[in-house]
């Protein structure tokens, strides 16, 4: 393999792919990024086996090949490089060489065949495939991935739920603590998938749809459901994902459509008193009580080793007094991933689940997120 | 005021309590470990000392070294129980007692004086006590900080008690310097090759020149308590940072099915104790030994802390997955020892957020079970109830 390419388009391939890379596993191929140089492009792509990255740049191929190289060696290298083109060649299918074009700096690396590194999966060319804003996908992950649990040993919930129903996406994440729900219509869209995303999954699709809104790239995402993966492309980048087979838990069941009382809040007001009592709350449990009253939302924590904390919120409520216990963050999660001025707490009993929603719906949008309330 | 510190440390613990327990055993050479012949021993008997034999040697080792060496089963419940005893003597001439394992602790008895006389009768009376009213004896190092203590009730086992006065440092300065703590095997070496060989070589030597040696961050500490310098108070709060439990196997496990029952009987085993004393811990370790001795380890952090079988399982079966294996599809490389452990401990979880979804299987359910399970093997003994997955295995899981 040799070619000549890019610095900065190099830079960005690798520093996208080493996330993916995986430098713990026991299969030491996959700790490498896959260097391919064919026709005149440069593909790299990463792999832990449940997800995979690639991405391609033009390049001044002059011979081709493929090598895999350690991602994060190739990463801190390619940095040090000058701006302007460097050149890569592989000798002997591994001994690899970064050198920058006109200036003497170079480094030899130690590679691998390409043809060592694990053959990445493609979709079915019959596959179906759909095509999604990046907006809409930044907003469903940035509304829910909060309550996706983080305990990997149960994959159910360990993952974000996809759904499309004809113009409808929806995407829907519980730590069995608490859930949110987020659901856009996208107009002139007739689809239908189910697919449930592994939390590792949606944290790298998050970035890089971050990314690729920050640099104003193509604004749509196309996602094609093949056999047990999902290939996401986002900006030139395919990225594809091993889904969870397994259950994920019924969710419908545990909204409550309707709830006894319902307090309107302000929700940075809400939000900075929440966060200020939380501070005192016990570390273990981050407990905090709210107590309603007509006009008022009290919020208090008290702690045996922390010592007490108090603050108060005038909101719109008229119903008889309450007291209720929750565990702040799971509040405090929501109100920082909505931005309306205001959000609606819809509560029955002090041991059901209570429901928060943005102070306005709208027939496009719709989000709910529900807390099971602590013992107090 | 100058601290007064005792460091008692039971002699040959193990292997005394067997003696005790069986007097045909006494005098003899006696290893505590894995009845097997791939165990490892976990204590030795002074007559077995004599031929060699160790604490932490494999069994075959030490049997090849001593070949008249009765090998005795380990009896935790045992030991705990004879460790209760021990440590309800220490309580009796301090509240400030640190235990470092079941068979040693640090006392703090500056405060104690004046009711029982200074550290050196204290320590005296600790041990006529633990021989008169276990059988057993126990050394004991008296001394102004933990860490000469410590060395001192090492200095004459067994039944030994060695009093520092005065001066830690001049105390410590002839002493080899393997004696430190901190100094491990190669960090020795290095300094020997380096033309130290005493306590006090390190606390004369030009601390750049041993940072050097030894690294900035560990090098200064070290220094310091070769200086004698060592203000650690004894902690009576200090807890199990960790609770295991691991099995060397007569034969190699070879199958993925055989490493998951393992780990269900160890996770079920270490559920039962973190049950037994109030705890719960939020980061699960798997440990395997591969046939060749080489040892791996990898560890999670779970969301919450757990007590109950199936959470510990179930992390530690995930963890398989990220050790190397593959010998082929379902057979595995050989495996001959197998633990799991759970650290990052606290106390039983407050009760939290109650849970959304009523069928899930849940954590505090699963500790509700460990509980019941605890009471029926109190009342029936033996094994009470196990798990069905674990009876295919023969025998007694829980042994």
């Amino acid at each position: 393999m040799d070619l000549v390419i890019a610095k900065k388009d190099l830079l960005r391939l690798v520093a996208r792919c080493q996330g993916v890379a995986d430098k713990k596993s026991a299969m030491p191929a996959l700790a490498n990024v896959l260097l391919s140089a064919e026709g005149n492009v440069l593909r790299v792509a990463a792999t832990d086996l449940y997800l995979a990255v690639t991405g391609q740049a033009t390049a001044e191929v002059a011979k081709a090949g493929s090598v895999a190289v350690p991602a994060k060696d190739l990463l801190e290298r390619v940095k040090m490089m000058p701006d302007g083109p460097v050149q890569i060649v592989a000798k002997d299918g591994a001994q690899t060489t970064l050198k920058a074009v006109g200036s003497p700096r170079r480094y030899t690396i130690h590679g691998m065949p390409g043809t060592d590194f694990p053959a990445l999966p493609q979709p079915s060319p019959d596959a179906p495939s759909l095509e999604l804003p990046i907006d809409v996908l930044s907003t469903l992950i940035a509304r829910t991935h909060f309550s996706i649990s983080t305990d990997e040993t149960r994959a159910h919930v360990n993952s974000a739920l996809f759904e499309w129903a004809g113009e409808r996406v929806r995407m829907v994440t519980t730590d069995g603590h608490r859930l949110s729900k987020m659901e856009i219509t996208v107009g002139g869209t007739n689809a239908t998938a189910t697919m449930l995303i592994p939390l590792k999954a949606v944290n790298e699709l998050r970035r890089l749809a971050d990314e690729s809104r920050a640099e104003k790239e193509v604004p749509a995402v196309r996602i094609t459901q093949s056999g047990p993966n999902a290939f996401f492309s986002i900006a030139g980048m395919q990225f594809s994902v091993k889904l969870v087979d397994a259950q994920f838990p019924p969710y419908q069941q545990v909204i409550p459509s309707v709830t006894d009382r319902s307090v309107r809040a302000p929700r940075s007001a809400f939000s900075d008193a929440l966060k200020a009592v939380a501070l005192a709350a016990s570390d273990r449990t981050g407990g905090v009580k709210l107590a309603m009253t007509a006009g008022t939302l009290r919020i208090t924590s008290e702690s045996p080793e922390s010592g007490n904390g108090f603050d108060e919120v005038p909101v719109d409520y008229a119903g008889p007094d309450l007291t209720i216990g929750f565990n702040a963050k799971y509040f405090l999660d929501v109100l920082a991933a909505i931005d309306d001025d205001e959000v609606i707490l819809g509560i029955s009993g002090e041991l059901d689940p209570a429901v928060l929603r943005p102070g306005t719906e709208s027939a496009e949008q719709s989000y709910v997120a529900v807390v099971m309330p602590m013992r107090i | 005021m100058e601290r007064e510190i005792l460091h008692v440390d039971m002699d040959a613990f193990f292997a005394s309590v067997e003696e005790l327990d069986d007097p045909s055993l006494r005098g003899r050479p006696v290893l505590v470990g894995g009845a097997s012949r791939r165990g490892v021993v976990a204590a030795a008997s002074y007559a077995a000392r004599r031929f060699g034999a160790r604490s932490a040697m494999p069994m075959a080792e030490a049997i090849r070294r001593c070949p008249d060496a009765v090998v005795v089963a380990p009896r935790r419940e045992r030991y705990a129980e004879v460790s209760a005893a021990v440590f309800a003597i220490f309580r009796r001439y301090t509240p400030l007692v640190e235990g470092l394992s079941f068979d040693e602790a640090f006392l703090d008895v500056t405060a104690s004086r004046s009711l029982f006389g200074d550290g050196t009768s204290i320590a005296r009376r600790i041990k006529a006590e633990i021989r008169g009213e276990i059988g057993l004896t126990a050394s004991a190092g008296v001394a102004p900080c933990k860490f000469a203590a410590k060395i001192a009730s090492d200095l004459e086992k067994p039944d030994g008690l060695v009093v520092v006065e005065g001066d830690v440092a001049a105390f410590l300065a002839p002493l080899a310097l393997e004696r430190m703590w901190g100094v491990g095997p190669k960090a020795a070496a290095r300094l020997r090759a380096a033309g130290f060989a005493t306590i006090g070589d390190l606390a004369r030597a030009d601390s750049r020149r041993l940072e050097q040696l030894m690294g900035e961050s560990w090098a200064p500490h070290v220094q310091g308590l070769a200086r004698g310098l060592d203000e650690r108070p004894v902690d009576p709060d200090r807890e199990a940072v960790s609770i295991g439990a691991e099995e060397t196997y007569d034969r190699d496990v070879v199958t993925r099915r055989g490493l998951e029952l393992c780990l269900l009987d160890h996770a079920g085993r270490v559920a039962q104790r973190l049950v037994h004393e109030g705890l719960a811990g939020d980061v699960v370790v798997v440990k395997l030994k591969y046939a060749d001795f080489t040892l791996r380890t990898r560890r999670t952090t779970l969301p919450d802390p757990v007590a109950d079988t199936d959470s510990i399982y179930g992390a530690a079966r995930a963890l398989l997955s990220r050790f190397d294996l593959a010998a082929s599809r379902d057979a595995v490389r050989p495996v001959r020892l197998v633990g799991v452990t759970v650290a990052g401990l606290v106390a039983e979880p407050a009760e939290g957020t109650l849970s959304l979804f009523a069928e899930e299987r849940s954590p505090e359910r699963g500790r509700k079970l460990e509980e019941v399970v605890s009471k029926i093997a109190d009342r029936f003994g033996g094994a009470g109830v196990t798990r069905a997955a674990l009876l295919e295995r023969g025998g007694n899981p829980r042994r």
